[in-house]
């Protein structure tokens, strides 16, 4: 009984502040004038492999490209189409975000850093294409930048067979491509975590960079090992000696 | 817990206590035609400091018993805002009432609104026959505990002379605003900062009478209500659109309480536009109407009971219709300030940002009105008419189907509240259109599609609006000070008049703790009692007070 007092005290005690206003009975949401806009998503279903870098659901941030920010929002980055998928718990429905709205977005673990996504504008991987915009995760930043996109490819399809009726079932696969971003500002692709490659990046400086991995005995086949690298390079991380 | 609930509830008071308003005027007197400077202070009710709460103030001045005379939006940043309202020289001479507020303030009773009198007088009026509110002059309150003291090096001047106001070291820091004028010892209701705040101190506690109005932290709240208009009674959940002219689709939505009401924000974005109100999906057997709701509309009339004559005051009245006239012949002041632009762009609330054709009609074969174009353009649309009204649909570009809900339509920027209203466009009056034909959503409203229509010449401009919706102008903010301070060769040129009732006026003067100030001014050929007056609040939320008065006599020595 003591308990359910001193609950139901609380209860008042919160809901009843002294001097304060209730204001804004009126709907708020029309005070926000910032808006996401897009297009409803229909999601295509049946591949073999998961076309999301993320499967489920995330909270995440978004820095618009007029510089206004929106908080918490449901968000879902499809790799396959390079698309930021909305989930709006108002209607109920998943939108496909108009891509030149989103300038930078997080999406936000639990226990972990956010992932933060950039847009950024790089050549086509075919030459006679346009520069294209794409979605890609920052892995570092500074005098060197690194930004990967999570790209999912198709690299197989099967004929496959559902209730005796045969369906081509396309096989997906996270190919994540890397990008540097070098003190002239252009983009430069990054096909393979591979020294060899990486050094021709940096001829000038092969030689330390050579010497840098091999101090801190980085194997640079990973992401890691290559994010590691360029936070040295950029003196971001401590090196070993 | 308990110990989480006990502090939570102060500071939750704190942010969302009552404000209170001082403005600080560079004169009571002025001519019809001048301007009126201004300092205005915002405070927290409870704290007393300067109030980050509301960004947007409201300041009216009327005549008794008459409509406004002057209604003007104010920018208000980190509590403190200053510019000039320029008096119209169509004002009548008499008495007239400053009302400064905030929209947050409208949750409390009016009698919290700051209130003072200004003396307005025309030059054409050589009888002076108007009457005043007070018979004597009473002293302007000064702070009762004197943190500094504000020390003229002199007492007495001679005309076009130096003048230094010295502001002693003190230890407190705070934001001032300075005014030296001639004194016309005219007594007003609201004298100093100081006055105001113990006025302010005894009413506001108990004095909450409303709930509906939120701070205006980030521009004007537009509100409003949608009501049948047969039956006056209000209508909940009716979706309201706004937009306003411009080259892309833009909108904002709100939809109505149970008392009918809405609120949407207006950014800079808004500033000095046309803005298109209507109703979606309005329903054709309804009369509903949207009523806007006047931000400066105060409920108590300013009916004072006006007893004393003119009488001693009426030479200093003529003084200062001659000083006007001389000034208007050698003027120094700039013209009326125009509006600050700020450097962010003001986000504009655009429909859709994904990347449309546009089909140029200037393109293609001139082709009478819309629905020709639509037929001979535009496959995926499709005009119908059932019952006299017209209907278009747009066939869904994911699901191949043509959509019976209804699409958002634009003309030159603004929603379209009346089919008829684009009907008759032909590639003669049509610049340019954009279809998108996919079901899309802006915030948390989905449409089937899009139409946007870009006029030539504005069309959109000479439409009027059908009952179910309201256009008006959102007037722009105030413009800033316009004072400029005198350049001294000019006052030294003595060929030239140089007469001033106002000899300086500065509304943010700095004290910091610990440091010494001042300011420097010169007095005019205008011989008289000139006040100093200092107003100001502390960072510690003390309100500051100061007078002094000087002296201008033209001694014959200094003509040699």
């Amino acid at each position: 009984m003591k308990h359910i007092i001193i609950f139901a005290f609380l209860l008042i005690s919160v809901s009843t502040p002294a001097q304060s206003v209730e204001v804004g009975k009126l709907v708020n949401d029309s005070l926000s004038l910032v808006k996401l806009t897009g297009e409803t998503y229909f999601e295509i279903k049946g591949y073999n492999g998961e076309q999301f870098y993320n499967k489920n659901w995330m909270k995440g941030d978004i820095l618009l490209s007029t510089g206004e920010m929106i908080y918490n929002e449901e968000l879902r980055y499809n790799g396959l189409f390079d698309e930021l998928i909305w989930y709006n718990s108002s209607v109920y429905q998943q939108f496909k975000l108009d891509k030149p709205l989103i300038s930078e977005f997080w999406l936000k673990n639990a226990d972990k850093p956010s992932i933060h996504f950039k847009q950024i504008t790089v050549d086509s991987l075919t030459a006679t294409a346009k520069p294209s915009n794409i979605f890609a995760e920052v892995g570092v930043e500074g005098k060197i930048c690194l930004y990967i996109q999570r790209k999912i490819s198709k690299v197989n399809e099967n004929n496959v067979s559902i209730d005796g009726v045969l369906y081509l079932q396309e096989t997906i696969k996270p190919t994540p491509v890397y990008y540097l971003k070098l003190n002239s500002n252009s983009y430069v692709l990054l096909e393979k975590i591979k020294l060899k490659p990486f050094l021709q990046l940096f001829p000038d400086k092969s030689k330390q960079i050579a010497r840098l991995v091999r101090n801190n005995n980085l194997k640079f086949k990973t992401e890691a090992d290559l994010i590691r690298l360029i936070s040295l390079l950029n003196g971001t991380d401590s090196p070993n000696n | 817990m308990l110990f989480f609930v006990l502090i939570r509830i102060p500071v939750y008071a704190e942010k969302t206590g009552p404000e209170t308003i001082y403005l600080h005027t560079d004169r009571t007197v002025y001519v019809a035609g001048e301007s009126i400077r201004y300092k205005l202070y915002v405070l927290d009710g409870v704290t007393q400091k300067l109030s980050y709460n509301s960004k947007v103030g409201y300041i009216e001045i009327r005549a008794a018993y008459q409509l406004p005379a002057i209604q003007c939006r104010v920018k208000i940043d980190a509590g403190i805002s200053n510019g000039s309202i320029l008096l119209p020289d169509t004002l009548t001479s008499g008495v007239y009432q400053l009302v400064a507020f905030t929209s947050f303030m409208k949750n409390y009773n009016e009698s919290g609104f700051f209130r003072n009198e200004i003396v307005v007088i025309n030059s054409f009026d050589k009888d002076m026959n108007f009457k005043l509110l007070y018979p004597d002059y009473k002293i302007v309150s000064d702070s009762i505990d004197k943190p500094f003291n504000i020390i003229p090096n002199k007492k007495i001047y001679n005309t076009r002379e130096k003048v230094s106001v010295r502001i002693d070291k003190t230890g407190i820091n705070a934001n001032l605003s300075v005014s030296v004028f001639e004194n016309p010892r005219i007594q007003t209701s609201c004298n100093s900062i100081t006055e105001l705040m113990h006025k302010a101190a005894i009413q506001h506690l108990d004095m909450l009478v409303n709930k509906k109005y939120v701070p205006e932290q980030n521009g004007k709240i537009l509100r409003g209500s949608v009501l049948d208009s047969i039956t006056g009674q209000p209508v909940a959940n009716a979706t309201v659109l706004l937009s306003c002219i411009d080259s892309v689709p833009n909108l904002q939505v709100a939809k109505t309480n149970s008392e009918g009401l809405f609120q949407l924000l207006l950014n800079e974005y808004y500033e000095g536009k046309e803005l298109f109100l209507t109703i979606r999906d309005m329903p054709s057997t309804q009369h509903w109407k949207i009523e806007r709701e006047d931000e400066f509309s105060l409920s108590e009339k300013w009916n004072p009971t006006f007893k004393y004559d003119t009488g001693i005051y009426n030479s200093f009245f003529v003084k200062s219709e001659n000083i006007a006239y001389i000034n208007q012949n050698y003027p120094a002041e700039q013209e009326y300030g125009s509006p600050e632009l700020s450097g962010k762009k003001a986000y504009l609330p655009q429909l859709y940002y994904c990347s449309v054709n546009p089909v140029i009609l200037s393109d293609y074969t001139p082709l009478n009105d819309f629905k020709e174009i639509v037929r001979e353009l535009f496959p995926q649309v499709r005009i119908t008419k059932e019952n006299g009204n017209y209907r278009v649909s747009v066939l869904n570009g994911s699901q191949k189907m043509f959509s019976d809900a209804e699409i958002a339509i634009f003309l030159d920027g603004v929603y379209v509240d009346d089919l008829n209203k684009i009907m008759g466009l032909g590639s003669e009056q049509i610049k340019k259109i954009e279809i998108l034909n996919t079901e899309r959503i802006f915030g948390n409203l989905v449409y089937k599609g899009v139409i946007s229509i870009i006029s030539k010449s504005s069309v959109m401009v000479k439409t009027t609006p059908s009952s179910w919706s309201l256009r008006f102008r959102n007037d722009r903010f105030n413009g800033s000070d316009n004072y400029v301070e005198e350049n001294p060769d000019s006052i030294h040129d003595k060929r030239t008049p140089y007469f001033r009732q106002l000899l300086y006026w500065n509304p943010n003067l700095a004290l910091k703790e610990g440091e010494s100030t001042g300011f420097d001014f010169i007095t005019s050929d205008n011989e008289g009692n000139f006040l100093i007056k200092v107003e100001g609040i502390s960072d510690d939320g003390r309100p500051l007070s100061f007078t002094s008065e000087i002296q201008v006599i033209k001694h014959l020595s200094a003509e040699k």
